[in-house]
């Protein structure tokens, strides 16, 4: 059954993830090109001091912050609103599997292609950055990534959770929620500025569950 | 089971966002300003001033008798603070108590160092610029490399992005044969070419010791500087001024400002404590600034409602504290009705400039939120699992939001 869900998923996704595919070698590419011309222009020295003082390394990657954002976002709707339109949704919940096996794995199907970029991006900007600059930089501009990238599993897993939600006064409601949580993870304006990211991987890592709920809601159809 | 729980996870979103976000809104619309007054120390009649900001354009200007002053004479109290102004008015007088007062003179003798939070905790990237302290030109020049220090010190070349060996080398021995003990755990400096000379860096080494490393003519210069390790330093900070009494300053972790002067690096010590605790300098709440004069030396610690300030002499022994006090922010009136309407707040930013989550729970006063939030509940909503009136119980108004909002299901 597994097998099959995979594959439903991977007909809806599989455009998506190679556009976005695509579009994460274009954000390396950018990262480069932007920090070659830095250097060239500014001189490798004053471009280090620029990227020490100033956090010049966090705009010319700036790419690296909003890709996981719309990537999340992209795979939410494409993967939920077909199901949602004429709630075709009720469909799958005829399948011999639960409902909320069938919503996580989806849901988990989806995140897993999330979770490939987020991994690609992380070692292709190691590369990128490692080449150019020290290992102190290097360490830097990879720890501030990662509330970046939880920002982009949040919009993922809540979205997927808004549009499951039957009552558009509910998904209004959880709209809101949902902008006051993704912001949480974009506050950073240098370096490293998040101390003890646990507290904010937990926040996350609660989100899937959420979808349980809006799924049953669908099955009572709660307007 | 799991539809339950996962109702609770979205309530508890929703207690999370509430908490994080409507107390500020809260703050954001009732929140009044407070005006404080500016204190200072005038040597002319040898007491406290200050001006305080009456609204509508309004200034007060008075002594701490109560005498009030038109704004030129209260000026003319203060000649270091308004030399400039008094010179133009033609108002400055030649001499003060046999100190020369012109500005070339006051300028001269002047310096001003503030320690704030931020200052000694922030996030950064550890690199530092290491100058030539004896340049060939006139001004400081931007040196080529940038050096690390942890468990030994390594130049690096930008444009190669490699470590520099031989100069690595060179000031490793330096480090290693003044007693230096790896790794750094302090490393002060002030990297810009906009100050008058270069003092280099104070390291705090493995032990506690610190060290003093400049570069001369591209030699390394390593000095033990015989600051006692017991002092217990959380962070240096190097300023270089013509003056010449002190490289800098720091503070210690239980709260100590010290001076290290050119005097053989002997410290002295700034006064951070007085006879009231509730107003000694405490490096992570209050701001601590330091101002010297030709006369005298003044200090001020300022904190949530209140600012101390403190005259010493030339020789630092004491000559005069004030304390001024007005109503601290979480006694004003705005901030007491928030803490009995939220139970707890939550926060993100931090003093220090760095993003952590923090709870700021408002104790006993919580109760009367809480008691209002289940009571609304119990009148408004009345079938309800037990458990929703759990989560109203511990996060009062925030948790009557969620469970009003997501209703159960079964």
């Amino acid at each position: 059954m597994l097998k099959a869900i995979l594959y439903k998923e991977w007909i809806k996704l599989r455009w998506a993830v190679i556009v976005i595919a695509g579009l994460s070698l274009l954000t390396l590419a950018y990262s480069i090109g932007m920090i070659n011309y830095y250097i060239e222009f500014q001189g490798a020295l004053n471009n280090w001091l620029y990227v020490i003082s100033k956090s010049l390394l966090l705009r010319n990657i700036v790419f690296v912050k909003y890709l996981p954002l719309i990537t999340g976002l992209t795979f939410a709707l494409l993967q939920f609103v077909p199901e949602m339109s004429r709630n075709r949704m009720r469909l799958s919940y005829h399948l011999p599997i639960s409902e909320k096996k069938l919503l996580l794995s989806s849901v988990g199907i989806g995140y897993a292609f999330l979770l490939a970029e987020i991994v690609f991006l992380f070692f292709g900007l190691w590369l990128v950055v490692a080449i150019n600059y020290p290992a102190e930089i290097v360490q830097k501009a990879l720890v501030s990534m990662v509330p970046w990238f939880l920002g982009g599993s949040a919009i993922y897993f809540l979205t997927s959770f808004i549009i499951l939600e039957p009552s558009w006064i509910y998904r209004i409601i959880y709209g809101i929620v949902s902008a006051g949580l993704v912001s949480l993870y974009f506050q950073a304006s240098t370096y490293d500025q998040y101390q003890s990211l646990w507290a904010f991987i937990l926040i996350v890592a609660l989100m899937p569950l959420t979808i349980l709920f809006a799924g049953h809601r669908f099955r009572r159809g709660t307007k | 089971m799991l539809n339950k729980i996962s109702r609770y996870v979205i309530i508890l979103l929703i207690i999370f966002v509430a908490a994080l976000y409507l107390p500020d809104f809260y703050s954001m619309l009732f929140d009044k300003k407070v005006n404080t007054p500016r204190m200072d120390y005038s040597a002319v009649i040898d007491d406290f001033v200050y001006t305080l900001y009456q609204g509508m354009g309004q200034i007060e200007y008075r002594d701490i008798k109560g005498n009030e002053y038109s704004e030129r004479e209260y000026f003319a109290l203060l000649p270091f603070m308004y030399y400039a102004t008094l010179e133009k008015w033609q108002q400055l007088p030649p001499t003060l108590k046999g100190v020369e007062l012109s500005s070339k003179n006051i300028r001269e003798n002047t310096q001003v160092f503030r320690i704030q939070a931020k200052d000694i905790d922030f996030p950064f990237v550890p690199l530092y610029l290491m100058f030539e302290a004896e340049p060939d030109y006139a001004q400081l020049m931007i040196p080529e490399d940038l050096f690390r220090l942890g468990n030994k010190i390594e130049f690096i070349d930008p444009n190669t992005n490699s470590v520099i060996p031989e100069k690595s080398e060179r000031f490793q021995r330096a480090l290693q044969d003044a007693g230096f003990r790896f790794p750094a755990k302090i490393i002060a400096g002030n990297p810009t070419n906009r100050k008058p000379f270069d003092e280099g860096y104070f390291i705090g080494d493995a032990n506690g010791n610190v060290f003093h490393l400049k570069m001369i003519h591209d030699q390394p210069v390593c000095i033990k500087t015989g600051i006692d390790p017991a002092l217990d330093i959380r962070q240096i900070f190097v300023s270089e001024n013509l003056r010449r009494e002190f490289y800098g300053w720091f503070v210690t972790n239980d709260n100590r400002v010290f001076l290290i002067t050119y005097d053989d690096y002997k410290v002295r010590e700034l006064p951070t404590a007085g006879k009231d605790e509730k107003y000694d300098y405490n490096a992570d709440k209050t701001v601590y600034r330091f101002y010297t004069y030709p006369i005298n030396k003044h200090i001020f610690i300022s904190g949530d409602g209140f600012v101390r300030m403190i005259v010493i002499d030339n020789d630092f022994q004491a000559v005069a504290e004030h304390v001024e006090t007005w109503t601290p922010y979480d006694k004003r009136s705005a901030s007491v009705i928030k803490q009995f309407l939220f139970p707890f707040e939550l926060a993100t930013s931090t003093p220090t400039n760095f993003v952590k989550l923090q709870l700021h729970h408002f104790g006993w006063k919580a109760f009367a939120g809480i008691t209002a939030s289940l009571l609304a509940l119990f009148l408004f909503s009345r079938k309800r699992p037990w458990t929703d009136y759990v989560l109203v119980l511990l996060t009062g108004v925030f948790g009557l939001i969620g469970v009003l909002l997501i209703k159960p299901e079964d």
